[in-house]
């Protein structure tokens, strides 16, 4: 299960091309959207002295699902991460250029981190519910902004389990710990513990790396259903897993000096199909990685 | 080569073996030792319902069995707090520059303090500096100072214990860094701190050096005092198994040592227990976070 296995993995299987048919009514499709929900410009990032991303330039539409993808180093979750401000924790981590999100830049001083993280949500690699109630882990962001109703509570905490397809598993024993449930069961109800707060943005770094292929499917599938209300941005290993669910997809690469740079970025199909890049080519048809 | 190789092995884990079987026998032995001494005192009724009496026989523990428990649950309100404070910072706000450890180190330091130094510092701070007396206040101030270092050294190893991914969890919700500790890393290092904080307090119950000079009033006296008044003196167990063994007439007091026996086997079973207690609420603390 480390990442060398994974990106063996991806070398020795052939990539199965994606669905002939592009995900219908995607707005990926248009060529660059005029204005797009999330937008990084000239971004660049540092640990320390050693700089981990280099320039890059991405635009996410609103509603639509880009998957970055490139090898282990390649700077893919260090982009990620700094969309909500989450390398901010790491002693040493520096920012360059601007991430706007609706035409505010994130990193701007002035930014208000928390109130951006509820616009921005976020799964991570390893489901992390809070060892407490499977109820109290869905309400958690929304007592964070204050009293609410219990009425209300419970209302928005059930249409956030509906919406990650786990409230009929949960239901009956929504007391009960959240360490109970599977790891399946424990990713959906971290997602719906962040569509709870009702964010425009989730982003996902490798929301599946330790699930098994069946639970994968479903966080697939929910992506699917979440895909036209919130906008997607999610970092995998997998490429078949970013063939199957994005519209966009983006590849990145370590360059000089390990500094991660981003080689191509273009629907889906075409990049899978068609990439512009050799080294995109090189890559998805696993002749490194 | 394979069969030195097993050979070393062997020896290895044979070593190792003795070395904890030495541990545990010494353990064994203390233990065992002390309540064979002490085993008559503890069958009897008057060494848990009346008062020391250095000057005639038939002493009992029982103001000092207060006395004990009012110095650590009076010295735990200071411990627990400002040691979780201490513990929280180091964990989650002090990061490892040079400052912070510099400060981590000065509290590791405060720690090997031996409690005979606190017990004058304590003196010399809380009795003389005021202008009072001894009195379980400055006893307990001078146990707190004792184990101050170690409850910080407790809830932070609490804290840093708990897996990041519940701190990202937290932020990334937007919860604010007070947030994320006071609704999901305090509660989720419940266990580990419930059992800290027995510990630290077991090792307030035999400390003795501490309170020599701070808390005691060597009024061994018919007179128990069990009064709330933090500012009135009194002894401790450990105090008074000191002070019977070494100042105790044998013509006056011919149970004396008998008496120091029943006191340092029921302090052994005390501390025996605050250990055992320590580890079976923290399992029972965890069991039930896992079915809430």
């Amino acid at each position: 299960m480390t990442i060398v296995d994974r990106t063996r993995q991806v070398a020795l299987t052939p990539v199965p091309l994606p669905q002939p048919e592009p995900p219908e009514t995607s707005p990926a499709d248009l060529a660059s959207p005029a204005e797009p929900k999330l937008s990084m410009r000239a971004f660049s990032a540092w640990y320390g002295d050693q700089q981990a991303v280099r320039d890059v330039s991405l635009d996410f539409a609103e509603g639509d699902i880009t998957a970055i993808i490139g090898p282990s180093g390649c700077g893919k979750s260090t982009v990620l991460r700094s969309i909500n401000r989450m390398n901010d924790l790491i002693p040493g981590f520096r920012a360059g250029g601007s991430i706007l999100l609706d035409g505010d830049d994130l990193l701007a001083p002035s930014c208000d981190v928390i109130g951006m993280r509820r616009r921005v949500g976020m799964l991570f690699q390893r489901p992390n519910p809070f060892p407490t109630s499977i109820f109290e882990n869905v309400a958690y962001g929304l007592r964070l902004a204050g009293r609410v109703p219990k009425r209300q509570l419970t209302e928005v905490v059930e249409s956030a389990l509906e919406r990650a397809a786990l409230l009929d598993e949960v239901k009956d024993r929504l007391d009960k710990s959240a360490l109970g449930l599977s790891g399946g069961q424990q990713q959906r109800l971290c997602l719906a513990r962040a569509l709870a707060v009702d964010p425009q943005v989730i982003l996902m770094d490798e929301p599946c790396s330790a699930l098994d292929p069946i639970a994968t499917l479903r966080i697939e599938d929910l992506m699917r259903e979440l895909r036209g209300t919130v906008t997607q941005v999610i970092v995998t290993h997998n490429m078949q897993q970013a063939a199957r669910v994005s519209d966009r997809t983006a590849f990145m690469l370590m360059g000089e000096g390990r500094t991660g740079e981003l080689v191509e970025v273009g629907p889906t199909v075409q990049v899978f199909r068609n990439p512009h890049d050799r080294r995109t080519e090189d890559y998805i048809t696993g002749r490194f990685g | 080569m394979t069969r030195r190789l097993r050979t070393q092995d062997r020896i290895a884990i044979f070593t190792l073996r003795a070395m904890v079987a030495l541990l545990l026998a010494l353990l064994v032995w203390v233990v065992i030792f002390l309540a064979v001494q002490g085993w008559h005192e503890l069958g009897r009724l008057g060494f848990y319902t009346s008062s020391p009496n250095i000057s005639g026989p038939g002493s009992g523990v029982a103001p000092q069995l207060y006395n004990t428990l009012y110095v650590l649950v009076l010295s735990m309100l200071f411990t627990v707090p400002i040691g979780l404070a201490g513990g929280i910072y180091f964990a989650e706000y002090a990061g490892t520059g040079p400052l912070s450890n510099l400060l981590r180190r000065a509290s590791e330091t405060l720690a090997t303090l031996p409690s005979i130094v606190v017990g004058l510092f304590g003196y010399a701070l809380f009795v003389q500096a005021t202008h009072s007396h001894p009195s379980r206040l400055a006893a307990a101030l001078s146990l707190t100072v004792i184990n101050l270092p170690y409850m910080v050294r407790v809830s932070e190893d609490a804290l840093r214990a708990l897996p990041d991914g519940l701190r990202e969890g937290s932020l990334a919700l937007g919860a604010t860094r007070a947030q994320t500790i006071g609704r999901v890393l305090l509660p989720a290092a419940m266990p580990a701190l419930i059992t800290g904080v027995i510990l630290t307090a077991g090792r307030v119950f035999g400390e003795a050096a501490a309170i020599l000079f701070t808390g005691s009033n060597f009024s061994l006296t018919a007179h128990p005092n069990y009064s709330l008044n933090p500012l009135d003196s009194g002894d401790t167990l450990a105090v008074d198994l000191y002070v019977f063994r070494t100042q105790a007439e044998p013509s006056a007091v011919p149970d004396a040592r008998q008496y120091a026996d029943g006191v340092a086997a029921l302090l052994v079973i005390v501390v025996l227990v605050f250990n055992v207690g320590a580890r079976l609420l923290g399992r029972a603390a965890v069991r039930r976070g896992r079915h809430a």
